[in-house]
Order: C-alpha cells, then sequence, then structure tokens
C-alpha cells in the first residue's frame, strides 16, 4: 500500500484502474477495491468507530466511486486521495446527521487509550512524501492542544462537542482554536 | 463573506467539525461557488497526507458481493465474454476478451476515418470512447457469447454523422419490433428508431453532440418492443443485445 501512496499519479496503478473503472469494467473495479478498500476501511471505521456502519459507508463509498469515476481526473488529486475523500465525506456526513438526532457516542475518558496511540503513531511516521513531510513540521509547529484538535477531529471525527468535553472548555472556544489552528497550519504550509 | 470566513469554512469542512446543518449548507455552497469549492479542495490537499498515514484495517470478505449485488441492480451495461477478431489492435481485443460479465450478444461500431475524427476535434466536440484517432481504415469486432448467434453490428461513422445497423439475429419474433437505443454516460436511453426488416439499415446519428466527462464509453442497446415500438419513449421489453462502442 505504501507504494501505492507514494507513487507519482503517471504511474499510480489506481489510476489505471479507475480510468477502467470508468468504462464499466468490473474486473478492474474489482482490483480497485481490493486494492484500496482496507486503507478506506481505516479511514472510515476511525471516524464512525462503528463497525456496522463502517461497513454501510464503504458499500456505499464504492457505489459512489463506481458512479464517478468517469468524473475523476488527475487534477482532484491522486486515486487514492480522491477516494480517501469521498470515504471521509461519507463518513462525516453520516456521523454528524447522526449527531443530529442524538444517537452519537460522546467522548469519554476510556476513548483516550487508542486515540492516544493513534496520535503518538502519526507524529514518528516515516515520512516519504514532501507533503506529509510539510504538513508533518507544520503540525509539529502548533501548540499541543492545536495539533491534537486537528488530528482528532481529521482521524477520529471528532466533533467540537467531543472536543470541548474532551479539553473542559466551551465549544466556542473549540471552534477559535481550530480556526486559528487551521489558518497557522495554511501559512506554515505556504512559507 | 469575508475570504478569510470562507477559507475557515472550507478548513473546517475538510477538518470535520461543521456540525450537520452547517455541513449541509457548505455541501448546498459546493454545488455553486467555485471559489468555495477551490478552496475546498485545496484544504483537502493539504490535510489528505494526514489520511494516508493511517493504517490500513481489511473490510469484512462480504463488503464486495454486497456492492457487486449492487451494481448489479444498477442499469449499466457491462463487458463481454468472447470476440471475434477481424482487424482490431490487439490490446484493445485483449481486454475485451479478458472481461466476462454478462453479456447476450454485442456490436461493437467500427469507427471513422482519422480524418472524421479530427475535424470532430477542431470542432470541440469530444469523442471519449475514442482516445485516439484510428491509423487508418475502419475496424471492426463482433462480439458474442459462446453458443449463441451474432446479434447486430453498428457501425458509427461521424464524418457522415450515419449510423448503420447490420440485423445477424433472427427477425424480432411475429407482433414485435427490435428497437434501438443509445446510451450515454449517466443518462437515460435515446430511441434511435425501430430496426427494421432489411438486415442493413442506416439511421441518421451524430454521436455525442455534448461533452460527457471523462471516458464512458458509449452504449448501445437493442430491446425487443410491441410492433412499432416502445411508446413510452423508454424500453419496455428485454434488452436482448447490447454493447459499446470502440474504435482502433
Amino acid at each position: 500500500m505504501t507504494d501505492l501512496m507514494s507513487s507519482s499519479s503517471s504511474n499510480d496503478p489506481l489510476l489505471r484502474l479507475l480510468q477502467e473503472t470508468a468504462s464499466n469494467d468490473r474486473d478492474a473495479f474489482r482490483l480497485l477495491y481490493d486494492s484500496s478498500s482496507a486503507k478506506l476501511f481505516g479511514v472510515i471505521l476511525r471516524i464512525v468507530k462503528r463497525q456496522d456502519l463502517a461497513e454501510e459507508i464503504l458499500q456505499e463509498t464504492y457505489l459512489i466511486i463506481w458512479n464517478k469515476a468517469n468524473s475523476y481526473n488527475p487534477s482532484l488529486g491522486r486515486p487514492l486521495s480522491w477516494m480517501m475523500t469521498i470515504a471521509r465525506n461519507k463518513a462525516l456526513d453520516t456521523l454528524r446527521g447522526l449527531e443530529a438526532k442524538s444517537q452519537t457516542f460522546e467522548y469519554s475518558e476510556s476513548d483516550d487509550a487508542p486515540i492516544q496511540s493513534a496520535l503518538l503513531a502519526i507524529i514518528p511516521e516515516t515520512l516519504d512524501s514532501t507533503d506529509r513531510m510539510s504538513l508533518q513540521n507544520c503540525l509539529n509547529e502548533a501548540t499541543e492542544q492545536a495539533r491534537e484538535s486537528v488530528l482528532l477531529a481529521y482521524i477520529h471525527g471528532f466533533s467540537r462537542d467531543e472536543l470541548a468535553a474532551r479539553y473542559s472548555v466551551p465549544v466556542n472556544t473549540i471552534k477559535t482554536w481550530l480556526r486559528r489552528a487551521l489558518i497557522d497550519l495554511k501559512n506554515c504550509l505556504e512559507r | 463573506m469575508e475570504k478569510e470566513t470562507l477559507e475557515e469554512i472550507a478548513g473546517e469542512y475538510v477538518l470535520g467539525t461543521l456540525s450537520h446543518e452547517e455541513r449541509r449548507t457548505a455541501k448546498e455552497r459546493l454545488k455553486t461557488d467555485a471559489n468555495f469549492a477551490r478552496l475546498v479542495h485545496e484544504w483537502e490537499e493539504r490535510l489528505n497526507p494526514l489520511s494516508e498515514t493511517q493504517e490500513p484495517v481489511a473490510a469484512p470478505l462480504g463488503i464486495w458481493h454486497k456492492i457487486s449485488h449492487a451494481l448489479d441492480d444498477q442499469p449499466v451495461i457491462e463487458p463481454i465474454p468472447e470476440v471475434t477478431e477481424i482487424d482490431a489492435p490487439q490490446d484493445r481485443v485483449t481486454k475485451l476478451a479478458t472481461s466476462r460479465n454478462r453479456w447476450r450478444a454485442a456490436f461493437v461500431g467500427a469507427m471513422a476515418l482519422a480524418a472524421s475524427f479530427i475535424g470532430l476535434q477542431a470542432a470541440g466536440i469530444y469523442l471519449p470512447f475514442f482516445p485516439k484517432p484510428a491509423a487508418e481504415g475502419r475496424f471492426i469486432a463482433v462480439l458474442n457469447p459462446s453458443g449463441t448467434s451474432t446479434g447486430f453490428v453498428i457501425r458509427v461513422d461521424v464524418g457522415t454523422k450515419k449510423l448503420e445497423i447490420q440485423r445477424l439475429a433472427e427477425k424480432a419474433p411475429q407482433g414485435k419490433d427490435y428497437e434501438l437505443w443509445v446510451i450515454e454516460p449517466k443518462q437515460s436511453p435515446k430511441s434511435l428508431n425501430v430496426v427494421g426488416k432489411d438486415s442493413v439499415q442506416q439511421v441518421g446519428y451524430s454521436p455525442l453532440t455534448k461533452s460527457p466527462q471523462g471516458q464512458s464509453p458509449l452504449t448501445f442497446a437493442i430491446s425487443l418492443e410491441p410492433e412499432g415500438g416502445s411508446k413510452t419513449g423508454q424500453p419496455t421489453g428485454p434488452i436482448v443485445f447490447s454493447g459499446q462502442l470502440i474504435t482502433q
């Protein structure tokens, strides 16, 4: 999978599979699924934290990929990034929708152990791409709370309310943190 | 709304921390506000490396089958079991031959001389099913599943805007007519008229007067309709033959 992720667009095997999928080639689509589903499932599962939901979202995600494959072009990012964006959006739509109906799972202390290890896992990642290196450096420049908030939100689907509960601060404070963190990140990446 | 604020909303949209309602509003805005869409895309590019660093988690085995069954329910006509090559480049034929889904019979339209293709390109008409101009002459492949008779052969000539359909199958049963449909990507079938009793018939047809996105092929299908053709403007009988247009 690392090879798939680090390869450039022009020789990305997923690009060919995605293009063939756009031509309604089911065999190529199956290979595309085999090559990427674990990555997408990991992303989805971390956000919604429920196996049954994650499975449903994965199915929906690949149906979207099948139907949208012919609208993909490399300016939208590499194929895996494009597919992960679809997966994340679907997972976030579902999660925020459930929250709106109060069916979500509030933050609790017991959630922290796996999350902490996940945060640790991100920081020392061996970096093999310029983009990742830059993002890593800029995250490291941020305050610990800002960095954690961004990672918890992006990777684990934390809402502002959940972050507020975790850090025991008002929701508006979280909103301010997040926006400042994002703008700092942007400025750092553009330096 | 000030640029910075829009920037922040785009950032939080991608980060995932907008509320359900805010998220819905942002999604609506994405459809109509190109500047916002650009900001969102930029944030996706900035933050995507965070997704890529995540460990994969194997999806349960049954999920592919559910996806596959869901696709079976979609009105998509799929690839091909067997190829009789007349004169087509090997790589394309190989690709077709290795596809193995459910076709009952097929045609493949030959395409246009290079000169016609270039003319269309100059006119700004996009032919996604012709990734590059035919080198020279016409090519045709007739595809049919093992043990069945060949159905129809369709040739499209963009120069003359003519489609020629050649019936190789038996005539339609008494009281029924074959009707030819073209299905552009993501579009409903459009009738290209009832197929007459003659074995070869020409109809006026200008392929793709608009530019679909991507590389989806054009699909033709033949349904079996009551005599005189479908009364609804859409296929009402079974699709008995179908195939996709290729070139080279």
